[in-house]
């Protein structure tokens, strides 16, 4: 009876999951670049203090002191611990489920949907206050 | 037809967990593209209001309206429009495919799925591409003075 069951459930068969395979490959490389680019954002903006502190200070007066860029600086790392977090659901989803198709494993499977899952919401989040800062700004 | 039984038997399957997951991540794609289309509109029309440079605001100094031209921005709509057909047709098929059972729109589902991070991939590259463009020329324009 079980086994009647599964014929007839869903299945991740070929067709699925050369397609699933082939969205976490580039599910994968989107993360990885991702995570160098927020690596390379933090490291350009404590290089380049100098420069960053004195071009605001000509568009925001009273920003030539050093509490202001150490307030900026917190901002990108906490902007850059979010995208990194988001990254990180991203890449644990695609490497899960690529390992889960790989190795016929249902648990690890599920548990790359649930990472790819967590990546969605915290899409949608992001997306739902950029919306509602992006309404606020038009009125 | 014996062979695709076995297959099936041995494939992964779709049980409870994995439906909720994908019910779940349905329901939030869906909601990222009503809020990318409605963020759409308000681009449009922020793009044909009047610009205004180094307005007062209260208790922050000088706010500063940089102000896009009208191009970009639909420029930018049609990038973003593309890329959420295609996450509006992996959530829709994948409900689909899940609440009825049917195999064709699940697999459509993922297809949609994997076109939708091709589409983003290929943007990041063209985009970091024109980035080392630029610093490279900014280098070269550095070295000759």
């Amino acid at each position: 009876m079980e086994e009647n069951q599964s014929i007839l459930d869903l299945h991740v068969d070929q067709t699925a999951s050369k397609n699933l395979s082939d969205a976490t490959r580039w599910a994968k490389f989107l993360s990885i670049t991702g995570f160098i680019c927020m690596g390379l954002m933090v490291i350009f903006f404590i290089a380049m203090q100098s420069q960053i502190t004195s071009a605001l200070s000509q568009v925001i007066p009273g920003f030539s002191d050093i509490d202001s860029f150490g307030f900026l600086v917190t901002v990108i790392i906490i902007v850059a611990g979010i995208v990194c977090l988001l990254l990180y659901f991203l890449f644990r989803g695609s490497m899960l489920i690529k390992k889960g198709i790989e190795t016929k494993s249902q648990e690890i499977f599920n548990n790359g949907l649930a990472a790819l899952k967590a990546y969605f919401i915290m899409s949608g989040i992001i997306a739902i206050i950029g919306l509602v800062s992006n309404l606020v700004s038009l009125f | 037809m014996e062979q695709d039984v076995e297959n099936s038997l041995f494939d992964l399957s779709i049980d409870e967990t994995a439906k909720d997951h994908l019910r779940r991540i349905s329901s939030w794609t869906m909601i990222i593209v009503i809020t990318a289309v409605i963020g759409y509109v308000v681009a449009i029309i922020k793009a044909l209001m009047p610009k205004t440079q180094g307005t007062q605001s209260e208790g922050f100094g000088i706010s500063i309206n940089t102000g896009q031209n009208l191009g970009s921005v639909i420029l930018g709509i049609l990038i973003g429009l593309l890329l959420n057909y295609f996450l509006y047709q992996f959530a829709n098929l994948t409900k689909r495919g899940v609440n009825g059972m049917s195999q064709t729109d699940l697999n459509a589902g993922f297809y949609n799925l994997k076109i939708y991070f091709v589409i983003i991939s290929v943007l990041v590259i063209i985009v970091l591409a024109f980035v080392l463009l630029v610093l490279l020329a900014i280098g070269a324009k550095a070295a000759g003075k």
